[in-house]
């Protein structure tokens, strides 16, 4: 009789369950909505499977009731129903040209899965079959070669956890009106495990010729997005990716091959890559001269500005969370640089009067996420949440009224000005600012 | 350029350091009797040795002078192949292929393939404005558009040549993208009514906002606001 009081109470959930989905994804046209309505849905999903468990508790404490067997193994395994978190989409006239983020507030450790990392397009994602596929290495190189991806993944290999930032993350904080929450604010830098072979090995076995400096980047999509890229860093640390945490890249990835660039602006990390042409100096393409540039006050631009700086990010309490009441909550963020490890990150809940150094979770990976957090006892007041991260070369991150007083309010990339979240005595976390 | 040629001679003194077992590297790189083989490895100059068989094995694979293939995979494509996938454009023009358009022709073009979403004038639409902004880079407003911020009639071509029209990259021909290039340029008042664009008079159009880019790395150490009284502690 439990048990099928259980059944049915759970059956009972699932059905709704079903049908806010299904009717969130019909009225989903409004993707800001969307992203409100999931957050709801989520705390109504952690609801149900709490009561749920608690209807299940009589069934597991009465050993004489039979059991329902869990379903059969599977191919490829999908995530708990009960999870809802997803990439929030950019809307665009053109959606082929469009970005997606990463929810970085339901994100645990240092890795975003596959499914969830960032999305920057120019032209829409490429089917591209791995077998037909070609990398083709040229121009100032002793020997032209043309590299099948089944040549590629003979080459030695590295396997790394790096972070990709797109130069444009942050975009939303320059000015009074901020991204109301952290996916929409910090979204666009997702942190995963790349494995493929060193781009310096490639270019050994063609032989850079003595004048060359820079190469080419090129990508097969249909606008063939390319970029420049200094010869130095190529041979440093660059990766010609196949492998994204344990499988192969995602289309929207890259697949069946991309570059890979540690702590470069994202965009440089060019993807699907097919053609590489060795020079003597950059190309000057549109996204590096018309696009990631940094306008400056004087009417000057910030060109090939790769780095991206020391950053981070308070991922909770964030925007459009709700703390239940006073008392102990673990602030936690997110923290990375382009240059290196994160040496440390220091958290202020009184908008940056006073510091306390946050505890860095292991492990810290030069160029890649780092995860801090730091013990809070809410006393129920007005908070500004504020972090700030120094790098192992001992760069720290600036606030962005820095930002704005070094290269004026229209540089509109690499802002990695200091976040603030506000929590109210009712317990809404905010954008506003400090 | 010079630090970049060192870096290349030093990896190729480690790879060469590196490399494990000599006897196995001979082994793979040519079919030499196993006798001679063994004779070779245990001569004081094995490394040289290696090198000049590798040159007589794989004489295809490696230019005079130049340090040979570790693995030897990859194909040698042929220059007409490379000319094939080989698009790109440098500032001073090289790459441009043979064609020409007129401002005329690049306005029936544009209205037809570009004006939809850039506006009949460049003034912008559903994509960015390809027309005007001059002299507003310093303002709180500025309007980045071919004519006030791109630093090169070459990449103007390029990537019409690669990206657009938007739904249909690649749709143009060489003489429709040097029409529409001319066009836009019109528009900004760089060129012309009566200008024609070619491979040869491209790169010599200069651009106004050409000598307002400046490499970050000679930037930052004057602007770089991490830096000064923030680095280190």
């Amino acid at each position: 009789m439990h048990r099928l009081k259980c059944v049915r109470f759970l059956s009972r959930q699932f059905a709704r369950l079903g049908y806010q989905a299904g009717t969130a994804w019909r009225t989903g046209s409004n993707w800001r909505w969307l992203g409100t309505g999931s957050r709801r849905r989520f705390f109504g999903f952690g609801l149900i499977g709490g009561s749920s468990l608690l209807a299940c508790r009589d069934t597991a404490t009465d050993e004489k009731a039979e059991r329902l067997l869990g379903s059969p193994v599977s191919r490829y395994g999908g995530r708990s129903p009960f999870e809802t978190a997803g990439r929030h989409l950019r809307t665009t006239r053109t959606p082929e040209s469009s970005s997606s983020r990463t929810p970085l507030a339901d994100s645990s450790g240092i890795l975003t899965p596959s499914s969830l990392h960032f999305e920057r397009h120019h032209a829409g994602v490429p089917g591209i079959d791995p077998v037909e596929h070609r990398l083709l290495i040229h121009g100032m190189v002793d020997r032209p070669l043309v590299y099948t991806v089944a040549d590629l993944k003979r080459l030695p290999s590295v396997s790394r956890a790096c972070f990709i930032e797109c130069a444009g993350n942050g975009g939303s904080e320059w000015g009074p009106r901020t991204a109301p929450d952290v996916q929409q604010s910090h979204g666009l830098a997702s942190c995963s495990e790349w494995t493929g072979v060193p781009l310096s090995v490639l270019l050994s076995e063609a032989g850079t010729k003595s004048e060359s400096s820079w190469l080419l980047a090129e990508g097969a999509d249909a606008c063939k997005m390319q970029r420049s890229v200094p010869l130095e860093k190529a041979m440093d640390d660059a990766i010609v990716a196949f492998g994204q945490n344990g499988e192969a890249l995602r289309p929207e990835q890259g697949y069946p091959i991309r570059l890979v660039l540690p702590g470069w602006e994202g965009n440089t990390s060019v993807k699907w890559l097919r053609r590489i042409k060795v020079w003597d100096r950059p190309h000057m393409t549109r996204d590096e001269t018309s696009r990631y540039t940094e306008l400056l006050r004087d009417g000057r631009s910030r060109q090939f500005s790769f780095v991206m700086e020391v950053k981070s990010v308070i991922t909770f309490p964030s925007g459009r969370h709700k703390l239940p009441g006073p008392g102990h909550y673990e602030i936690r963020g997110l923290a990375w640089s382009g240059r290196g490890a994160i040496e440390r990150v220091e958290v202020s809940t009184d908008a940056g009067h006073t510091w306390i150094e946050a505890e860095l979770q292991e492990p810290r990976l030069p160029k890649a996420f780092a995860r801090f957090r730091l013990p809070w006892r809410w006393d129920g007041g007005r908070a500004v949440l504020q972090s700030r991260a120094l790098d192992e070369l001992g760069f720290r991150q600036p606030t962005v009224a820095d930002l704005v007083w070094a290269r004026g309010a229209s540089s509109a990339y690499h802002n990695n000005g200091i976040k603030s979240w506000q929590v109210a005595p009712d317990g809404w976390v905010s954008n506003a600012t400090a | 350029m010079q630090r970049h040629s060192e870096r290349v001679s030093v990896y190729w003194q480690l790879r060469r350091a590196q490399a494990p077992n000599v006897r196995q590297l001979v082994n793979a790189m040519c079919g030499v009797p196993k006798s001679i083989r063994a004779h070779l490895t245990r001569s004081v100059g094995a490394c040289l040795i290696v090198l000049a068989t590798a040159f007589l094995g794989m004489p295809s694979r490696t230019a005079l002078g130049a340090p040979a293939q570790v693995y030897g995979l990859g194909a040698i494509p042929s220059d007409t192949e490379v000319r094939a996938w080989d698009i790109s454009i440098s500032p001073d023009g090289d790459g441009l292929p043979k064609g020409r358009g007129t401002v005329q022709q690049g306005a029936d073009i544009y209205s037809i393939r570009c004006a939809e979403c850039h506006g009949q004038q460049g003034e912008g639409g559903d994509a960015e404005a390809l027309a005007g902004g001059h002299r507003t880079l310093r303002s709180p407003r500025p309007l980045k558009t071919v004519g006030s911020y791109w630093p090169y009639s070459t990449t103007v071509w390029d990537y019409v040549n690669r990206a657009m029209p938007f739904d249909r990259p690649g749709m143009l021909t060489a003489d429709q993208v040097y029409a529409v290039v001319a066009y836009v340029l019109f528009l900004n008042g760089i060129v012309e009514q009566a200008a024609e664009l070619n491979e040869d008079n491209l790169a010599d159009v200069i651009m106004p906002n050409r000598d307002s880019f400046v490499p970050a790395q000679e930037l930052d150490p004057v602007i770089e606001p991490s830096r000064p009284g923030i680095q280190g502690q």
